[in-house]
């Protein structure tokens, strides 16, 4: 027999399931969140931190934050035509949270500074172990938590810029498994794990030309995550060990390129009670071109791998409305509509998106001037989506629906 | 106020009920121009299930005629009938499974072994005649044999479901039925045969190794085709790969004869006292030396292929291909090559004239082949032509595995899907296992 066994392409695929579309990279804030993630213009309370750090200088006071939002999306793929073959993934929770302390610091309220812990992407799909497309994905979890501390300076009632430095540390798990039958029949399976890091920064423009018109500018440098002490556990039939890494494991190392994503946003305030906004985002998504995997021992069967990706940029609309019924409170809304980065043709089930409409609404409630309670929920829909994946020739038509509600509080010293 | 409060909760609580995905606007399955009520399959081994160098019931179970049957049921197909097997250990021989074998020089290695378990084979070559078959897949029958008559008699395969294997010629068999649609896969071994002896046969003539008259493959592929497609049934006719393409081809390496300096000496030595100095051996790899009509022996070059049937314990241990040249019989040759393409081609010129000729369908099963050749991936699978573990070749090396045979059958949906404007669902590969590890 042929000892040289032939790669059965690994195909290893990690990609930005929780980062592409809207709500993975924008439940950073109560209010925004309820306005379809828009709040670029107004720094709305310490939550501007993330959504544009010019605004921490502009809070005035020094504030506090804290919330924490329930992400449970439901994903399913279908056979299509349709034959009844339908695999809804198993649906499985996370909680991203965001914290922020910041404010005004210097005692002119010109220098603003603060810090912000948040949860940018996170992933969690299982489509279970026996379903068609289990040779590229079992099931996929991804995590990062990231600090950004941040300063601003307000150089006069106008105008204001802020900047912040952001750390990123995540980890990933992903399971598949490989066409390597067992004599039972069963297939082989290879497990990645590995914690990454990566850095970025970005920085914000707010310009309030009257009392009426608010804009915001900001420029999020995308940062890399970069995996580099992975682990790759294989299990494949006896006879085959020979071809794999010693004891069925090897070091790998990866990397993520997370998207640049400049913000414009305005927000009229039409009087005291009304104020409405709207945020354009532009993502550039092309610079992630191709997952690579490096592993630290090549054998017959396991390769380095490279996997093209073709991702577009995208411009997303978000627009949201917040009414003050009484001075204590808010009642929030929002439409978005978030064109998906991941083309047609290169989209693998361990990153399904399509292009999503985002609907969502919130409220508010301040106690004396100093405590916030929030409350708000982003509902998201993607239309039928047919899709392929080119490099493994895997199809079929994909839906996705969320619904994600978020409770937060804000105090202000 | 507390009327805001409710409409807010109660647009949410909507909300939260219609996360569901439903899937409203699917693409349902049709057949276009197609009917496919009564299917029939007509073909040699590949369409009879014919895996692993052998019938099984778990190979007709998993042949791509009754794989098409299943997705043609979606769209309105009907019944479909095999001659199935009672047992699944091999008909008439045992079948391959992978197993350890230890060679002349006491190295065990994994390699297709005949299957070690008892030929359970009782009732196997029971007649069952008496009914209509969907799936009249003959192994080992040629396009030449199709006016046979009795030819149920000289194959074993036939005998079992012909209804009068002494008296009926394949063709009559064939046209039997009148189906709806139809998939007609012959004319491989009108090729295959001569290849597989190493092209010892002739060209014309009606043996085993032989290769068919180009004359009578396309009188009797036309007659065939000019009969099925009476009374407007559909179909789809598909082509000859090229046979040289194949693992029982490509396995055995040309360059596999390695030595050590010292019997590289020796083997020059010997070459060069019985008059052939144009055959040098060095250390390390070296092209096997084969026999030859013209200069009596030389190295085996480049576009010529060795036979999977060589016997692997005389290369390794007794000098065939060394310091024995290898029998013709164990490879081909440039112009055997040749011989086998030209054929292959003038053939499948034959078969797609028929299917322009008749408005039907044609596949290029050759084009499928090379695709493989080149990496060719199917839900999240890449499929090669490597032996074994290519994943797409059975452990004959030229019959496929049951993935193999669903990606034929997804091969033929997509053509049926073009041709007919049907929008047929593929079949689920994953379904079936690879080939079985220890």
């Amino acid at each position: 027999m042929n000892k040289k066994l032939i790669f059965t392409s690994l195909a290893l695929g990690i990609a930005p399931t929780l980062m592409a579309g809207s709500f993975q990279i924008n439940l950073q804030g109560i209010r925004q969140t309820a306005m379809a993630s828009s709040g670029t213009a107004k720094p709305w309370d310490a939550s501007t931190l993330f959504y544009n750090p010019a605004g921490l200088s502009d809070l005035g006071s020094f504030q506090v934050y804290a919330s924490g939002f329930y992400v449970s999306p439901n994903i399913s793929y279908s056979q299509a035509p349709a034959t009844g073959y339908r695999v809804d993934a198993q649906k499985l929770s996370s909680f991203p949270f965001a914290v922020y302390a910041g404010g005004a610091v210097s005692k002119d309220k010109r220098l603003g500074a603060g810090i912000g812990i948040f949860t940018p992407f996170g992933s969690k799909v299982s489509w279970g172990s026996d379903w068609r497309g289990r040779y590229l994905v079992r099931d996929i979890s991804l995590a990062c938590i990231q600090i950004q501390p941040t300063i601003s300076y307000k150089f006069s009632d106008h105008f204001s810029i802020g900047a912040g430095l952001n750390y990123g540390f995540g980890s990933m798990e992903i399971n598949k498994a490989l066409p390597l039958t067992f004599a039972d029949g069963s297939d082989g399976a290879v497990k990645l794990e590995g914690n990454g890091t990566g850095w970025g920064f970005n920085v914000g423009l707010h310009y309030k030309p009257v009392e009426e018109i608010e804009l915001g500018l900001t420029y999020r440098h995308g940062m890399t995550m970069k995996v580099n002490d992975g682990t790759a556990s294989f299990s494949a039939p006896h006879s085959l060990q020979s071809s794999l890494p010693a004891n069925g494991t090897t070091g790998f190392s990866t990397r993520l390129p997370l998207p640049h994503i400049t913000t414009l946003g305005m927000a009229y305030n039409v009087n005291s009670r009304l104020t409405l906004q709207g945020d354009l985002v532009f993502a550039i998504w092309s610079r992630y071109k191709s997952l690579d995997f490096t592993f630290d021992e090549n054998t017959a069967l396991v390769q380095n791998s490279s996997e093209v990706k073709k991702n577009n940029n995208t411009l997303a609309v978000r627009l949201g409305a917040n009414y003050k019924i009484t001075q204590a409170l808010e009642l929030m809304a929002g439409f978005g509509y978030d064109p998906t980065p991941i083309s047609k043709n290169y989209m693998s089930p361990d990153a399904v998106d399509g292009n999503r409409f985002i609907m969502s609404g919130g409220i508010a409630y301040t106690l004396g001037d100093m405590v916030s309670i929030m409350g708000s929920f982003q509902y998201t829909t993607t239309p039928t989506r047919y899709a392929t994946h080119s490099p493994s020739n895997f199809s079929g038509a994909y839906e996705i629906k969320s619904f994600t509600p978020a409770l937060g509080i804000a105090v202000k010293f | 106020m507390k009327f805001k409060y409710l409409v807010l909760i109660a647009s949410a609580a909507g909300l939260l009920s219609s996360c569901k995905n439903n899937f409203k606007s699917l693409d349902t399955p049709t057949a276009g121009e197609a009917d496919f009520s009564k299917y029939v399959a007509i073909g040699n081994s590949l369409t009879a299930g014919y895996a692993d160098n052998s019938l099984t019931r778990d190979g007709q179970e998993n042949s791509y005629p009754n794989m098409l049957s299943q997705q043609f049921k979606m769209v309105g197909g009907g019944n479909f009938v095999q001659p199935l097997l009672p047992g699944s250990y091999g008909w008439p021989s045992a079948k391959y499974t992978l197993g350890y074998q230890t060679d002349c020089k006491g190295v065990t290695a994994l390699g297709p072994i005949p299957n070690p378990a008892a030929a359970d084979t009782a009732g196997s070559s029971n007649r069952i005649g008496n009914i209509d078959y969907n799936n009249l897949g003959v192994p080992g029958i040629k396009v030449a044999h199709l006016g046979i008559n009795g030819y149920g008699v000289f194959n074993p395969y036939a005998a079992r479901f012909f209804r009068n294997p002494s008296l009926q010629t394949p063709l009559e068999v064939f046209l039997a039925q009148s189906p709806s649609f139809f998939t007609v896969w012959l004319g491989g071994n009108d090729v295959l045969g001569y290849a597989t002896s190493g092209g010892e046969g002739n060209i014309g003539g009606m043996g085993t190794a032989d290769i068919t008259h180009p004359e009578l493959f396309k009188t009797m592929y036309d007659s065939l085709v000019n009969n099925l497609v009476k009374g407007n049934a559909k179909g789809v006719l598909i082509n000859i790969p090229d046979v040289t393409s194949i693992p029982f081809f490509t396995t055995i390496d040309r360059n596999g004869a390695t030595v050590t300096a010292e019997e590289a000496n020796r083997l020059n030595q010997h070459y060069k006292d019985l008059g052939y100095n144009h055959i040098s051996f060095r250390e390390g790899k070296n092209a096997f030396v084969v026999e030859d009509d013209r200069v009596g022996v030389r190295h085996i070059e480049e576009g010529e292929f060795l036979l999977l049937t060589i016997p692997a314990n005389e290369l390794k241990c007794n000098g065939l291909g060394t310091m024995k040249p290898l029998p013709k019989r164990y490879f081909l040759d440039a112009k055997e090559v040749a011989t086998i393409r030209e054929y292959t081609a003038l053939f499948n010129q034959t078969i797609q004239d028929a299917a322009r000729k008749h408005g039907l369908a044609y596949m290029d099963a050759g084009a499928f082949m090379r695709s493989l050749s080149s990496g060719f991936a199917w839900d999240g699978i890449k499929y090669s032509p490597t032996f074994v573990t290519g994943g797409a070749f059975s452990l004959d090396g030229v019959h496929l595995t049951p993935r193999g045979y669903a990606l034929v059958a997804n091969q033929i949906i997509t053509t049926i899907n073009t041709y007919y404007k049907a929008n047929i669902p593929y079949h689920d590969v994953n379904k079936y296992p690879g080939i079985k590890f220890p």
